[in-house]
């Protein structure tokens, strides 16, 4: 589990240094997570300790994005005078994602069902 | 209000916020289960009700919260690195339809994220706002990694998260099925590319392979989104 942990933050600070060095927009997280792909695909295995802790970290997911949203507090002006806004573009927005999706699924593939 | 109850040194505590939110949480949690697994009340909505209505009656600044409540929310890093690992095992089981699986997960998911930013653009008009927008559709992790990364507003990145999640799972398999269109594949794919992971445990009650879609889709888009649209905006 530790080892799993170390390997992972090993990869979020290579994350790190790479945006620093090569200044991409690139969240550094997700370069970290890019080159771990990388590894994992050249190796073709998941070392059993990485695997480990990111099972056991995964579930808990819901408690590390609490304080993040309670970060909303601070942003209360702007929910209140637009939060009605925000509840029917969040909405509408769904229907042409969901319709493109299916289209693009079905069209021209017989084996859909 | 609480804060005349309370020792003052005690809502300073990074530990004494540590304990609001790991106590928000379990409750959260608890509330969940005795409600069967109720779509609509998640425990991160539920924990951040309670989270922040404690800060709201202890009077209680956001920064003073956050020595604490960063102790947890640093962990969202890792586990964005892990997400390499379901990635790996969806590219292995997507290997025969790759190409159409991932032309409808590019096109579906940045055709929503689109049209919410234009909508945004046009009717609120908000810079900051417009940018938070566009991590709309993607798991939060990768969302406030993303908000943080555009200058967007990682709180309300969440709450968009968060709410297309919920409406997500509760529209998405109406719509398919009132189209006619319902089948594993594609109310799953559309669960995982619209509505991230509230729309996965959502396929995960139709059944396994609605949810293997799904998670799939669901990664495939986190990823896709953070590499592509911060360049973007």
């Amino acid at each position: 589990m530790l080892v799993g942990l170390f390997a992972l933050l090993v990869f979020l600070i290579l994350g790190e240094a790479i945006q620093s060095w090569i200044a991409v927009p690139v969240p550094s997280s997700i370069i970290g997570m890019v080159l771990l792909l990388i590894i994992i695909t050249l190796k073709n295995k998941i070392p059993t300790s990485i695997e480990l802790a990111a099972n056991k970290l995964a579930p808990l997911l819901p408690l590390f994005i609490i304080p993040v949203s309670a970060g909303l507090i601070t942003q209360a002006d702007i929910v209140q005078q637009h939060g009605l806004k925000f509840l029917v573009i969040l909405t509408l927005s769904l229907i042409p994602g969901v319709l493109v999706t299916a289209l693009v699924l079905k069209w021209g593939d017989s084996s859909a069902k | 209000m609480l804060n005349d109850l309370i020792p003052g040194e005690l809502l300073q505590l990074p530990s004494t916020w540590l304990m609001v939110t790991l106590g928000a949480y379990l409750l959260g949690l608890k509330l969940y289960q005795q409600l069967n697994n109720a779509p609509w009340l998640p425990p991160v909505l539920s924990g951040f009700l309670i989270v922040t209505l404690a800060l709201w009656l202890t009077d209680t600044p956001y920064a003073t919260y956050q020595q604490g409540g960063q102790l947890l929310s640093f962990f969202l890093g890792p586990v964005v690195v892990g997400l390499a690992i379901p990635l790996f095992h969806h590219f292995h089981s997507m290997r025969k339809q790759f190409i159409r699986l991932l032309l409808a997960i590019i096109l579906g998911s940045l055709t929503t994220v689109f049209v919410a930013v234009a909508l945004t653009h046009f009717w609120i008009g908000i810079d900051t706002i417009t940018v938070t927008m566009v991590s709309k559709s993607v798991t939060t992790p990768v969302a406030v990694a993303i908000a943080e990364q555009t200058n967007g507003l990682p709180a309300l990145a969440a709450a968009f998260v968060m709410v297309t999640g919920i409406i997500g799972a509760a529209i998405i398999p109406l719509l398919l099925k009132w189209l006619k269109l319902d089948s594993p594949k594609i109310t799953g794919m559309s669960l995982g590319i619209c509505a991230h992971a509230v729309g996965t445990s959502r396929a995960l009650e139709l059944g396994q392979e609605y949810a293997a879609y799904s998670a799939m889709a669901m990664t495939l888009t986190a990823a896709l989104h953070a590499i592509v649209l911060p360049w973007l905006f």
